[in-house]
């Protein structure tokens, strides 16, 4: 499949793919943005429209790499 | 000519049984008899889907000219995106038109929420212009004048807002706030309130949440004894612990008490190893917000704290004897790193291996999740785990967790400031609490020798350009909300179905009074332009994984049924 930057969902999972093991949270965009670019079925311009789609593909692969349901945790409690 | 009128009501928020939607509508009504709205909050309440059908409510609908956020949690913002959904149409004509949807919120809270409409997969053309609010700066928006203030609450950035009107009517909103200080940006300043108040306040609205408990809440800093005793405690073997993810300056205090624990003993300080997409989440957020935890706690200690992703090879280089887990899921929630560590299959954190392991739950069981909390401690214990899982209704050996709610002592205080400096009468109206909660509030604002008023949802209090104050009682039983639900019931591919219902506030009677028709999220193709040929054939059939992720980093169990939707 053909990725651009509007399907930051799918970029995420071809990454999980791509580098199972990537520390996620020291990732900072200018790597994240090497590795999108780089990856084979990449279809897009080298810059995204905005830095908010680099956001999104990573709070995207932070999800898919341990998907879980939001916390219900009462507001008396937070 | 019409007499000009100020107005709040709380749209959803002071329920009569339980905390959440909260969503506040501030008005002014010009001399024309036009009105001009302000939201502020839009969160969603949880539901037992099995009981009502649902898996959340969110306030509904209605027209406002300008939008804020007082903080990140669910009870407040959880609703937009779903607002987005039902607005879709009307958004896209606006926005065509050049007419933008903006939110006005503190830099954390908007990158939580663009979270949540990532994961939602919500179009990004679609997502809402933000305007930062800042501490002390002033701006305007819908023809009202805001003052935005930090207050302390368990997530950073939390705001209140005096919301002025332009007959000069002053209202005060704290959002959720307790007065102890925060370790991470800033929090509630006595100063700053008296200064605000000295401009006038006519409407205080506090929070009520811990208003019947005694004393004053905690700051966040008095976690940090109880981490360093269970450090002190595990000497030797791996630590696993789980925390609210949400309540993000819990890192900080774990990184603290790693660092003052090293510098006491001599040692090398653990470092802490994050497990959970919310927990990591919340670390991310932190850092492009400018809250970097390591400085801060190196030029506190002089410690270099490390923090590491848990399915990095760096992590997996730390001796487990230096580990320290920070997991999300402290209810056992099963797909959330903790439960899966519970029962040996979280593969970012072996188990096994000689080394013992001590298992901390930061947070007590929440009423309701008595058996997943229990059963969660079992499968640890199975492990050959030592186990600390701490019980709400007992004494507990280590103070591992504060709430981000003001307690008596607080209410007392901001009532006592408002009271000495604002030049004019104020009315305390309670927000955020069952009405045993408000009813506090209320005698505090009272015994401080404020006016105070108990107003339940849909009822509005008024302020004349004089400051006289009336209420509006409302017309019907029946509160208006809407109901989510989900019916995939699968929280990474949600299918959204939206009710309007009524829900009667003597009984909580539930009755649909119409699913609401919403236009879904082009797919991305479409969204291109490059979706269907000629002949209304796919060009590039859109993917539909099913919730299955082919990289395979997960147990596909998550698509089972019974789960909540985001
Ligand atoms: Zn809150």
């Amino acid at each position: 499949m053909s990725l651009s930057w509007e399907k930051y969902w799918e970029i995420a999972e071809a990454l999980n793919e791509a580098h199972p093991t990537q520390d996620l949270i020291h990732l900072n965009d200018a790597d994240l943005l090497k590795m999108i670019v780089a990856l084979p079925d990449f279809n897009d311009e080298p810059v995204p429209p905005s830095p908010k789609d680099l956001e999104a593909v990573l709070t995207c692969w932070t999800e898919l790499d341990n998907p879980e349901p939001q916390e219900k945790i009462p507001a008396a409690a937070m | 000519m019409a007499e000009t009128k100020s107005a709040w009501e709380s749209v959803g928020g002071n329920n009569g049984d339980r905390i959440g939607g909260n969503a506040n509508k501030f008005s002014y009504t010009d001399k024309d008899g036009k009105t001009h709205t302000l939201q502020v909050d839009c969160g969603t309440m949880f539901s037992d889907k099995e009981l009502t059908g649902y898996d959340n409510f969110m306030p509904d609908l209605f027209e406002a000219d300008g939008f804020l956020l007082t903080h990140c949690h669910m009870d407040h913002i959880g609703g937009i995106s779903h607002m987005l959904n039902l607005r879709r149409d009307e958004l896209k004509a606006n926005r065509e038109a050049g007419k933008e949807f903006v939110i006005h919120c503190a830099p954390y809270t908007q990158k939580l929420l663009e979270d949540n409409l990532a994961l939602q997969k919500m179009p990004r053309e679609e997502w809402p212009k933000f305007e930062k609010v800042e501490d002390g700066k002033p701006f305007e928006v819908a023809g009202f004048k805001v003052e935005p203030f930090a207050v302390s609450h368990s997530a950073p950035d939390a705001m209140g807002f005096v919301i002025e009107s332009p007959d000069g009517v002053r209202m005060m909103t704290m959002g959720d706030f307790k007065t102890a200080p925060v370790p991470l940006g800033k929090g509630w300043d006595n100063k700053k309130i008296a200064e605000i108040a000295k401009k006038g306040v006519d409407l205080m609205f506090l929070d009520s949440t811990s208003a019947t408990q005694e004393g004053v809440c905690p700051p966040e800093k008095d976690v940090e004894k109880g981490i360093k005793d269970i450090v002190a405690q595990s000497e030797g073997g791996m630590i696993v612990s789980a925390v609210i993810a949400s309540s993000a300056h819990r890192l900080h205090t774990v990184a603290m008490a790693l660092a003052k624990h090293a510098n006491e003993t001599g040692k090398r300080p653990r470092t802490i190893i994050l497990d959970g997409g919310s927990l990591k989440r919340s670390y991310i957020a932190l850092k492009r917000c400018g809250y970097d935890i390591e400085k801060q706690v190196k030029q506190a200690t002089g410690q270099d704290i490390k923090i590491y992703d848990a399915r990095a090879p760096e992590a997996q280089k730390v001796p487990k004897s230096e580990r320290f887990y920070v997991c999300t899921g402290t209810q056992g929630e099963e797909l959330a790193s903790f439960y899966r560590a519970s029962q040996g299959t979280n593969r970012n954190i072996p188990m096994k291996g000689g080394c013992p392991v001590f298992v901390y739950n930061l947070q007590s069981c929440i009423p309701g999740n008595e058996e997943q909390y229990a059963a969660m401690e079992q499968g640890f214990k199975d492990q050959g785990c030592t186990t600390y899982f701490p019980d709400r209704y007992k004494e507990n050996k280590y103070l591992t967790h504060v709430s981000g709610h003001a307690k008596a002592g607080d209410i007392k205080l901001a009532c006592d400031l408002v009271a000495k400096n604002s030049p004019r009468p104020t009315t305390v109206v309670p927000v955020h609490g069952d009405p045993a909660q408000r009813k506090a509030v209320m005698k505090i604002a009272q015994d401080a020798g404020l006016k105070a008023a108990i107003v339940p949802n849909f009822a509005a209090v008024e302020v004349s350009k004089e400051g006289k104050i009336s209420y509006v009682q409302p017309t019907s039983k029946q509160e208006v909300w809407i109901g989510i639900n989900d019916k995939n019931d699968n929280f990474i591919e949600p299918d959204f179905q939206y009710d309007r219902v009524t829900r009667d506030v003597d009984t909580g009677r539930l009755r649909v009074v119409e699913t609401i028709p919403y236009t879904k999220a082009p797919v991305e193709d479409e969204r291109r332009g490059k979706g269907k040929n000629k002949e209304g054939k796919w060009n590039n059939p859109p993917k539909k994984n099913k919730g299955k992720n082919k990289g395979g980093r997960f147990n596909p169990a998550f698509v089972k049924k019974g789960r909540g939707g985001r």
